[in-house]
């Protein structure tokens, strides 16, 4: 730490470079969202970006994936390490990279271009974007491997690689990354869009240097860190010394439900935090692995929310945390591991939240303990032909909008996205039945959904659709958190859980025709979908999915009856949950509260829980 | 005589201003908002008018052809949180599009106080219990796949109804390409509840996205039901008093609308007040033969900034509405939390920040004296010696120096500087926003600063504009002589226009004629518009704009059309000004043109000029001394340390008279600041033009 560094720079010079900056990001951001043909970059904001100082420390985050802080870290990092000195890092080069093992993100869909900004012959910042890709080749459409048992079978894998030299494009690697993925149309567009955003923010930056002079920068850019090491620094110290423990499993190894133990053991001790994953089960030839990289971007997304309010997120976050985990276990797979769908991932976010939320319950910040948000982003991959019959690739990824965990004092925020996500959006349904060949019967709040609680968690989401004027689409379902729940905080419940849900042989479209009938209305059988698995949709098929809410704080019969009368007029629980849950009867009518009978029922509800009780303390 | 009223009621004042006809001669008002009862300080300030005039009310309005009326009313709903209550209608499985407001939270640094504008108690447009589902389907190619259920239609409409919503907004799915469900809704409300207004989004905004389009229609149903009302009672009070036509409404596109038979949907006046701003900035930039202007408003909360370019003010079409995104062509103003209000403070950094806090009038500034005790924009502005506290509003306020030296002070002792440098860091912070705003609508959006004549005006921004200029290497600054009306003033520059446009998706190369002929059908149902508006053929005319993107993109770039019959090169010359404005936007060697080229989205604008004389000029014939003018000196703050500035008569300017920075020209409504290498110069029209003093 640089306690002794004496500031140069003014507070007043720090604050027009620091909003600079920010600017500089906030132009990249539009730049790759405008440019791009890919939904996940013009609807979804699953990208970021970012701007690094001269010395490589990560300045500025643009866009909304937390996760992708430490993606784009890696690939600025293993450029230099591995291009450095051979051939060397020119003005005007775009590097990519894909490589989880090193230089990527969580999976190798996640492709990053970064490039050196020069002033004046040297490098005095880095600027770069990352986003998850629709394609990457390989053994399935768009990315998701379930049979791998391989990274060499899940497709492309660039560790840093020139795709600008000097400022022209290398036509060679371009062309050879445009024959090997299947949207090859679309993601061209949205490279050169990333490359925009490069190239613009490089200018910005040149242009800082002229106005304030690059020493200038760069000592601003050391201020701000040391700003964001100092105020984090100070924030552990409020936690409690100790060790916090956390076990959380994943559901799924790629072929068959099993669970995939992933323990988290982290230790306060004056201003630092170790994160450290020992005890966590081994590495296996299935498709859930996550990276020394993916491990990394995974904890500072959660850790960074949690901690680095009202504080600029940057590198000085790093400064105080150290992450470990045994080399070959699942957390921290080696190669050849395959690593497409890396849910052990979010199981490792919130068991490294959970601690952090422990430490914080018991400082002075404990108002700012969270349960668990929605617990991952259920994600389903569809292919087969569209309705103009092209090929068609949908990433569908409404499950995103679930709910915000709970805080001491304040409800989670319904529908709020993931903490590694927050601003993820959905499609239009316009938009969806305009690109791909769906037809939505319904997309709403799931009711009950929300984990109950004094303070109550955010409500998830429901949708359910079918395949429209196409023969056939076959899906890959990427999911988790069926059998187990997130964590909670002082006696609160669960969130909902995640569901998918498959209806054959419906009459739906006949059915319609007089009388437009939702998920519920469908008389036929539900049929589960495996949380990592095939199906498809033919006609008469339709698909249910759910997003879930966020976790609860507090006993849920402690929550003031009013706002649980408020709940039920807003249509995110029932009357039935209100009574049996939170033990607040309202009249049915005018949704007002019987407070009579609500006392009542809330004894009743003391007492049952004595009669359950084994005997057992806690 | 012959007369017109530009009327901008804002949150504190109504500005009034009145040009006549015949001489082109101007005269100013203000009155003091009434938001309670807004038709009576509208009144009010045609009563002032009158009075300058020395004319009785009714002779003053009889001669009156046109009012203009531009408003911010829905802003006190959405500051007070009163919205106008509204029931909304969808498809069955669809009611919670407008709380999802599509995604996420906004992104944040603090997720304990995040907050969601859709499912938030206070902050919902419409709460899910006031939003009904119907059972009908319309496919993406506007086939009904499901019939509108009617009992359903019944049931919702009689549900909102018992719950004493003010209107109803309808907004289906697909309705855009088959509004037949959307329009039986309408019918059912018409004929069984006549009294409540209803809004379907097929006519409001009839563009694909369904989560913008029902913002839309919800926006359409607020305005309608605030504006209405007191636009009525306004209409009988002027007629009383012998106006003999039907209001005019500012839109937020810059144009304006005739209000007397509901043809274009009152959602286009949303926030109309600040677009007059833009349009009187066009107009007078248009007297010194400049096409590309800046204008920026600075009043006490806010900044807003605006870009006029080759004659055309820039537009965006997605605006976001207190965080809903909405479709609607309004003039691109960015707005930012700087101004005269706005509240100096430590971060925990420390870095030193300027708002976006503001004062607000009550308590105000530290030196109101009112009990603010945080220093403001305007305390430094008292404290540097810009502002003369005595003569502030024209001495209807009296300032206190004091305060504002003892709030700069306590911040001083917090960052351990000295209260001078402090005082200069909080201009330099503000200014530094500032220029922020006037980067993202020059540079960031591909547009050369250089160029531009920046229009400032608003209470505090002559104050500060001139400091601004360096920074982007402007070379003029003009100070409007309508500088604290200006809005009110623009209204009256402004053509009656009405949008249309259409989506038609075409590869290139096309057919010239086809392209030709989308253009011909909105501009027919422009020219049918325009004739219900009473404008006359030789009054018409039609802009025509086009949004192409490269093939496979999903957001456009818009650029001109040139009007009459297209041919193969003039479509030639349309694929060019997009790939260069691509290229601008996004950075040189961007295009993409391997994977071709479509037209999208075909706009019309359709216009009618209002008869307007050449303003009145107020030339003097000879080279005046500013010396006439002079008031006195104090010590200001310029590069560094105080100096001895020379203060000038701001009411006393005539043509010809020059000032040489440092000085200060004080006026009733505003102070000029002309810094040191700065040079000023008053036109025929009693303009201050400010410019470096080495380009003179």
């Amino acid at each position: 730490m640089s306690e002794g560094r004496r500031q140069k720079i003014d507070p007043i010079t720090l604050e027009v470079i620091k909003n600079r900056i920010k600017c500089i990001a906030d132009e990249m951001f539009l730049i790759v969202k405008k440019t791009a043909a890919s939904p996940l970059y013009t609807e979804s904001n699953d990208y970021s970006l970012g701007l690094f100082d001269g010395n490589r420390k990560f300045i500025q985050l643009g866009g909304t994936a937390v996760f992708h802080f430490v993606s784009l870290k890696s690939i600025v990092d293993e450029a230099v390490n591995l291009l450095g000195e051979d051939p060397g890092i020119d003005e005007g080069d775009m590097i990519m990279a894909n490589d989880a093992y090193g230089a990527g993100g969580i999976h190798s869909l996640d492709l990053g271009i970064v490039s050196p900004v020069f002033y004046k012959g040297k490098v005095v910042a880095w600027t770069g974007s990352v986003a998850q890709q629709m394609d990457i080749g390989g053994m399935t459409p768009g990315g998701f491997n379930l049979e791998a048992v391989e990274c060499y079978q899940e497709g492309l894998r660039f560790p840093p690689m020139k795709l600008y030299e000097k400022g022209k494009l290398r036509k060679d690697l371009w062309n050879f990354y445009l024959a090997n993925i299947r949207l090859p149309e679309k993601q061209a567009i949205d490279m050169k869009g990333q490359v925009s955003a490069n190239k613009v923010a490089g200018q910005r930056v040149q242009e800082l240097c002229d106005e304030f002079g690059p020493e200038t920068f760069q000592e601003a850019c050391d201020v701000l860190l040391d700003l964001t090491e100092t105020e984090l620094r100070s924030r552990i110290r409020a936690l409690p010394d100790g060790v916090y423990e956390s076990v959380d499993y994943e559901e799924h190894d790629g072929r068959s439900h099993r669970f995939l133990k992933v323990q988290c053991g982290l230790t306060v001790q004056g201003d630092e935090l170790k994160f450290d994953f020992s005890g966590t089960c081994p590495q296996l030839p299935g498709p859930v692995n996550l990276t020394k990289v993916g491990l990394s971007a995974m904890i500072y997304a959660g850790l960074i929310p949690s901690l680095g309010w009202g504080i600029p997120w940057n590198d000085g976050v790093t400064r105080p945390v150290t992450v470990t985990a045994p080399e070959g276990c699942v957390v921290n797979a080696c190669v050849p591991a395959p690593v497409s769908m890396p849910f052990t991932g979010f199981r490792a976010l919130e068991a490294a939240m959970r601690c952090i939320n422990k430490a914080l319950e018991h400082s002075d910040f404990h108002e700012r303990a969270n349960a668990a948000w929605q617990g991952m982003w259920p994600i389903i991959v569809g292919y087969g032909l569209d309705q103009y019959g092209n090929p068609a690739l949908i990433p569908w990824m409404d499950g995103g909008i679930g709910g915000q965990g709970a805080f001491p004092g304040r409800d989670g925020v319904d529908n709020s996205g993931m903490i590694m996500a927050m601003n993820v959006h959905v499609c239009d349904v316009e938009w969806s039945e305009t690109y791909y060949p769906f037809l939505f019967l319904e997309r709403k709040v799931r009711r009950d959904s929300e984990g109950a609680g004094e303070y109550r968690g955010g409500a998830g989401v429901e949708i359910a659709a079918m395949a429209y004027d196409t023969p056939r689409l076959d899906f890959v379902n990427l999911n988790t958190r069926k059998y187990l729940a997130g964590y909670t905080l002082a006696g609160g419940y669960p969130g909902g859980q995640h569901l998918q849900l498959l209806k054959h042989g419906t009459n739906v479209s006949e059915r319609m025709k007089t009388d437009l009938p939702s998920w519920e209305d469908l008389p036929q059988p539900a049929e589960e979908v495996g949380t990592k698995s095939r199906f498809s949709l033919l006609p008469g098929d339709v698909f249910y999915y759910t997003g879930g809410g966020g976790s609860g704080v507090g006993d849920p019969i402690d929550r003031e009856p009013s706002k649980v009368s408020e709940d039920v007029r807003w249509e995110y629980v029932s009357l039935e949950k209100a009574y049996d849950v939170y033990g607040v009867a309202l009249d049915p009518d005018t949704l007002e509260v019987d407070l009579e009978q609500t006392r009542a029922r809330r004894d009743e509800i003391r007492r049952e829980r004595l009669a359950s009780d084994s005997g057992e303390p806690g | 005589m012959s007369y017109a009223i530009g009327i901008d009621m804002g949150g504190t004042f109504v500005d009034a201003v009145l040009l006549d006809k015949v001489t082109g001669e101007l005269r100013v008002q203000k009155a003091p908002s009434t938001p309670a009862r807004p038709f009576e300080g509208i009144m009010n300030a045609v009563r002032l008018l009158a009075d300058q005039m020395a004319l009785p009310v009714q002779e003053l309005l009889a001669e009156t052809q046109e009012i203009i009326h531009g408003t911010t009313a829905l802003d006190n709903a959405f500051i007070s949180r009163t919205l106008p209550r509204v029931g909304l209608i969808t498809t069955k499985g669809f009611k919670w599009t407008l709380p999802f407001m599509r995604g996420g939270i906004p992104f944040t640094d603090d997720i304990r106080s995040a907050q969601k504008a859709g499912t938030g108690r206070e902050t919902a447009w419409v709460p899910p219990f006031l939003i009904r589902e119907v059972r009908e389907r319309i496919d993406y190619r506007g086939r009904e796949i499901s019939p509108l259920n009617g009992p359903d239609v019944e049931e919702a409409v009689r549900e909102l109804v018992a719950q004493k919503v003010e209107a109803i907004a309808v907004c289906l799915l697909w309705s855009f390409k088959n509004p037949a469900h959307e329009l039986a809704i309408e019918e059912h409300v018409r004929q069984h509840h006549p009294d409540v207004f209803v809004s379907i989004s097929s006519k409001v905004m009839p563009v694909m996205r369904e989560f913008e389009r029902t913002v839309t229609t919800v926006l359409n149903c607020f305005l309608t039901t605030t504006i209405e009302p007191y636009l009525r009672s306004l209409t009988d009070e002027l007629r009383r008093n012998r106006y003999g036509r039907s209001i005019f409404l500012m839109q937020s596109s810059g144009g304006v609308m005739a209000t007397g038979d509901r043809q274009q949907p009152f959602v286009f006046a949303w926030n109309s007040g600040p677009s007059g701003g833009v349009k009187g900035a066009e107009f007078v930039g248009g007297l010194k033969a400049q096409r590309d202007i800046l204008s920026l408003d600075m009043g006490g909360t806010s900044t807003d900034v605006s870009l006029i370019m080759d004659g055309a003010p820039q537009m965006v079409s997605r605006p976001e509405i207190h965080g809903y995104s909405a479709v609607l062509p309004i003039l691109d103003i960015t707005s930012i939390g700087a101004g005269g209000g706005s509240i100096a403070w430590v971060d925990s950094g420390p870095t030193l920040r300027v708002g976006p806090r503001s004062a607000g009038a009550n308590p105000g500034p530290a030196s109101y004296g009112l009990g603010g005790e945080l220093p403001t924009v305007t305390d430094a502005d008292v404290f540097l010696g810009y502002i003369n506290p005595s003569f502030y509003w024209g001495g209807k306020i009296a300032l206190r120096k004091d305060l504002a030296a003892g709030a700069i002070s306590r911040l001083a002792g917090e960052l351990r500087m000295d209260p001078m440098e402090v005082a200069a860091g909080i201009q330099r912070v503000c200014h530094s926003n500032m220029i922020n705003a006037m980067r993202l609508v020059t540079i960031e959006k591909g547009y050369d600063p250089r160029r531009v004549l920046m229009m400032s005006f608003g209470g505090a921004g002559p104050t500060h504009s001139a400091f601004l200029m360096d920074a982007l290497g402007i070379g003029q600054n003009l100070i409007p002589f309508t500088e604290t009306a200006h809005s009110a003033f623009g209204f009256l520059t402004s053509n009656i226009r009405y949008d249309y446009s259409l989506t038609e998706p075409t590869p290139v190369p096309c057919s010239p004629a086809a392209v030709g002929s989308l253009f011909e059908r909105l501009e027919r149902t422009g020219a049918e518009a325009l004739a219900r508006a009473a404008v006359p053929p030789e009054k018409r005319f039609f802009l025509r704009f086009a949004e192409l993107r490269y093939r496979g993109q999903v957001w456009e770039v818009i650029v001109p059309v040139p009007s009459g019959t297209l041919d193969d090169e003039a479509v030639g010359r349309v694929v060019d000004a997009f790939e260069a404005r691509y290229q601008a936007l996004y950075g040189e060697g961007t295009a993409w043109r391997e994977s071709g080229i479509e037209f999208v989205n075909f706009r019309v604008e359709a216009c009618g000029r209002f008869d307007r004389p050449p303003l009145k000029t107020h030339s003097s014939g000879w080279e005046p001394d500013a010396r006439a003018a002079r008031k006195g000196e104090r010590e200001c703050f310029f590069e560094g340390s105080f100096r001895t500035t020379p203060t000038y008569d701001g009411e006393r300017l005539v043509e010809g008279m020059i000032f040489e920075g440092p000085a200060i020209l004080e006026k009733i409504g505003t102070t000029v600041v002309i810094p040191p290498g700065k040079i000023a110069r008053v036109d025929e029209y009693r303009n201050v033009l400010i410019q470096r003093e080495d380009d003179r």
